[in-house]
């Protein structure tokens, strides 16, 4: 038995089919406003925002965390898979890679767009400044610069260093068809892969060295932007649970993009022998796992937070999930708890028009998390404030927007360019199979 | 006065009952507000002797039951772009023989919203024992100074800190309008309060007190309290905040990059963003020349009064001789009609801040957060008759 990886090579090479241009219109329109939201932005000032005292984080903050948890999610998903030689990495480990690198992207922005003087924000970073000052060392704002840094070169490496054999295919192919322009550009990126066994040695080793280095990297960056609320005073914040309910309750949305993005992957560019049946049915079931252990975070958080907290503490938590925050939490534990649960039907986990929902609804629940906790984490204080509620303007919306067709463009940019699944991968497997018929 | 609806800081300094800025309402005693299903801050039409005006109702404690009080002063037609059409004008349902009162006012919920700009709820309670009493004969235990893994500041020279008495506190927001005079604090105007993004470094908190000979309130100003562990301090990445060798928790503008970490990580949530550049309208000859604007972008606070300790510091000095107690006087302290606010070096013995410090009736504001604040306060006394 043997898969061809030409439609692979075929969806990257060929000039672009109708759908492909409409989504990157779309994608590209969206980045139009994202630039013009930008550009608003910084012209005018956070003031355009909805936010206020105390409400002084909002879309950002959320946003923030949300693509990271999409980012994390599915390179964590994408190293486990490389480190465990896992058949299903053939399958989906080259666009978990792109999905987790475009939301870096995507994460990558708000940092810096959400400063009040945003043009200032190498302050943060450690380097020896004429004014002789070095940034706060014990502000979690300042881990968080090392930890979205480091976030997106490893991402960065990971999804690379995992496309040089490939780009050395494509480099080939285009070269056989004459295109010598387009061939030397992938050969530029190739890095004069020749496919020798001392290039295979080292790239395997390269390879799960980078993979190895993303996991904790990966704990480490939610963890961090957890820290920014749970080293505050506020009551609803001050927990030392955080940092691993927004990695576990983080998983559903990286996996539900993940899940989404192949269905429609598998259709758009007809490659369902490649990415088929089984990968989508292990991928689902991930997701139905990952939405139960989130399940179970919440049920921890729930139970520490009505029994065990201080009385400040608690009386935070209630107004968060039953109080006026009450429709964002349970929204949460709806779309990437129990929605997510479908999935355990094998009937319906197959079917692309149930996978595809669910998959974008579970981030979409996770994003309702992050408003119940950064919105919903101050309707109490510890002083009974006038709180005017945090309404988020649409100078905002545009942004979450742009930033979601930023995330669009730059997957259908990799669609188009490179190939959205390993192919080396394809063929090891391959190979395996056929190194055991011969056995027989 | 015409003159005083036309004066931006009145206009948009909190009413200390009402908490309500830029406009008046119409004065409803809880219950009454309750029986004629009146949420604070819905229209009501109002009719007295054939003429009625519209206005917002705003439930009140302490209001008799039964009865509607009208301030005056506000709905002018022609006082300039500050005053002009803001509230109702009471003035339309006055009898004309000038009587303070009249009966039967009739009352009418419209359904509408009125806009009225809120910078308190109506009803607080005081949950967090932010304002405690004492009886007679009660007082604190020394206040505590609680553990910390951060190494203390030593304080060689002075320490300056800050007594205010909630006993003799009456509310009046002298002391926010004085600061907001003496510290360029910009006015935002009717929409941008609203929306919560006020700016006085300084507010009166009013709690409604639960007590036997009818409603009562505590009034609490509430500066920054210049904590000795500043919870502001170490979140900021850019080290904006920081303390200072007089124990100042000390803002600093220029290094501001406006993450807002600080005033997340403010228990007492008394720091000031620039969500919009102020500095236009307040770049006039009437600012106070010794306190900087501040651009758009950057958290602002009270500062203690600081450039008065500078000023202060350089006249002992030229005179070759000590700072006295009392000689630096903040605004607040200054304009201060009860002597509410005191004001000094907390190490220097016998200093009258250093006194109140040791009083019993000494405490801290969330206290126990372990924040150390350089501000206390001292506890209101319970009436014999009302205790």
């Amino acid at each position: 038995m043997s898969v061809s990886t030409t439609p692979v090579v075929a969806a990257a090479l060929r000039p672009g089919a109708w759908g492909f241009r409409l989504g990157l219109l779309l994608a590209l329109a969206g980045v139009a406003v994202l630039a013009a939201a930008v550009a608003a932005l910084l012209v005018l000032g956070i003031g355009i925002w909805g936010n206020n005292m105390p409400h002084v984080w909002g879309f950002d903050l959320i946003a923030y965390a949300w693509w990271i948890g999409i980012a994390n999610a599915a390179s964590l998903f994408a190293a486990v898979l490389v480190l465990r030689r896992h058949g299903l990495r053939t399958a989906v480990n080259r666009f978990a890679e792109a999905v987790a690198l475009a939301a870096v992207l995507a994460a990558a922005l708000y940092p810096i767009l959400h400063l009040g003087r945003p043009w200032l924000f190498h302050w943060t970073i450690a380097y020896p400044a004429t004014t002789g000052l070095w940034p706060q060392f014990g502000s979690p704002l300042v881990w968080d610069f090392w930890g979205i840094m480091a976030h997106v070169i490893v991402t960065a490496l990971f999804w690379y260093v995992g496309l040089i054999p490939d780009l050395a295919t494509l480099r080939d192919r285009a070269a056989m068809q004459g295109r010598l322009g387009l061939a030397r550009a992938y050969g530029l990126f190739a890095l004069g892969w020749r496919g020798s066994v001392v290039h295979w040695h080292r790239h395997q080793a390269a390879y799960r060295l980078v993979a190895a280095l993303v996991l904790p990297l990966l704990l480490s960056a939610q963890t961090v932007v957890a820290l920014e609320f749970a080293t505050t005073l506020v009551p609803a914040w001050h927990q030392a649970r955080l940092p691993v309910h927004m990695v576990v309750t983080g998983l559903p949305s990286g996996l539900g993009v993940v899940l989404a993005m192949a269905a429609v992957l598998r259709h758009a560019l007809s490659i369902e022998r490649i990415i088929d049946a089984g990968d989508m049915d292990v991928l689902a079931r991930l997701l139905a796992c990952a939405a139960l252990a989130s399940g179970a975070s919440y049920a921890h958080e729930i139970l520490t937070g009505m029994v065990f907290e201080d009385s400040a503490t608690r009386a935070a938590f209630t107004a968060r999930a039953f109080g006026a925050g009450a429709p964002a939490y349970w929204g949460a534990i709806l779309l990437s708890v129990l929605l997510p649960q479908l999935l355990w039907r094998r009937a319906l986990r197959l079917r692309a028009e149930v996978v595809i929902p669910v998959g974008l609804l579970a981030a979409a629940g996770v994003w309702l998390d992050r408003w119940s906790l950064v919105v919903g984490g101050l309707l109490r204080e510890h002083l009974p404030a006038h709180a005017v509620a945090y309404v988020p303007s649409p100078a905002e919306w545009a942004l979450l927007v742009g930033s979601a067709a930023l995330f669009g463009a730059v997957l259908l940019l990799f669609g188009r360019a490179i190939p959205v699944v390993a192919m080396f991968e394809i063929r090891h497997e391959e190979s395996l199979e056929d190194v055991a018929e011969e056995e027989r | 006065m015409r003159e005083d609806a036309q004066n931006a800081w009145l206009q948009e300094l909190p009413r200390p009952l009402t908490g309500l800025a830029w406009g008046n309402a119409a004065l409803f005693d809880p219950q009454t507000a309750a029986a004629l299903r009146l949420a604070p801050g819905d229209e009501v039409e109002l009719t007295l002797g054939g003429r009625s005006v519209l206005a917002a109702s705003w439930p009140v404690a302490g209001q008799a039951p039964g009865c509607v009080t009208l301030p005056l002063g506000s709905g002018r037609q022609a006082a300039g772009a500050v005053g002009t059409g803001r509230g109702f004008d009471a003035n339309l349902l006055r009898p004309s023989d000038g009587a303070w009162t009249a009966p039967g006012l009739i009352v009418r919920r419209t359904g509408a919203r009125a806009d009225l700009v809120a910078t308190a709820a109506p009803h607080r309670v005081d949950e967090a024992g932010a304002v405690p009493r004492l009886r007679p004969g009660e007082g604190f235990a020394p206040i505590a100074r609680g553990a910390s893994l951060h190494p203390d500041w030593p304080y060689e020279g002075r320490a300056w800190g800050m007594a205010i008495d909630v006993d003799a506190c009456i509310g009046c927001n002298a002391c926010a309008l004085a600061c907001q005079a003496e510290n360029n604090v910009p006015v935002v105007g009717p929409q941008e309060l609203a929306r919560g993004r006020g700016m006085h470094w300084l507010r009166v908190d009013r709690y409604d007190q639960p007590s036997a000979a009818g409603p009562a309130a505590s009034f609490q100003p509430v500066p920054c309290m210049q904590c000795e562990k500043a919870p502001c301090e170490p979140v900021c990445p850019v080290n904006a905040t920081v303390h200072d060798n007089e124990g100042l928790n000390v803002m600093v503008h220029a290094r501001c990059v406006g993450t807002r970490t600080c005033s997340n990580n403010c228990p007492y949530k008394v720091r000031r963003f620039n969500w919009n550049d102020h500095r236009p309208a307040l770049d006039t000859p009437r600012r106070n020349p010794e306190v900087p604007l501040r651009p758009r972008g950057v958290m602002e606070k009270c500062t203690y009064c600081s450039h008065r300790i500078a000023a202060a510091r350089t006249q002992a000095k030229i005179e070759g001789r000590a700072l006295r107690d009392g000689e630096v006087e903040t605004a607040c302290q200054r304009a201060c009609p009860t002597q509410a606010i005191t004001f000094g070096d907390l190490n220097a013995a016998g200093s009258a801040v250093a006194a109140k410090r040791h009083d019993a009736r000494s405490y801290a504001l969330l206290g126990d957060l372990g924040t150390r604040p350089r501000t206390t306060y001292l506890a209101q006394r319970v009436p014999r008759d009302t205790a």
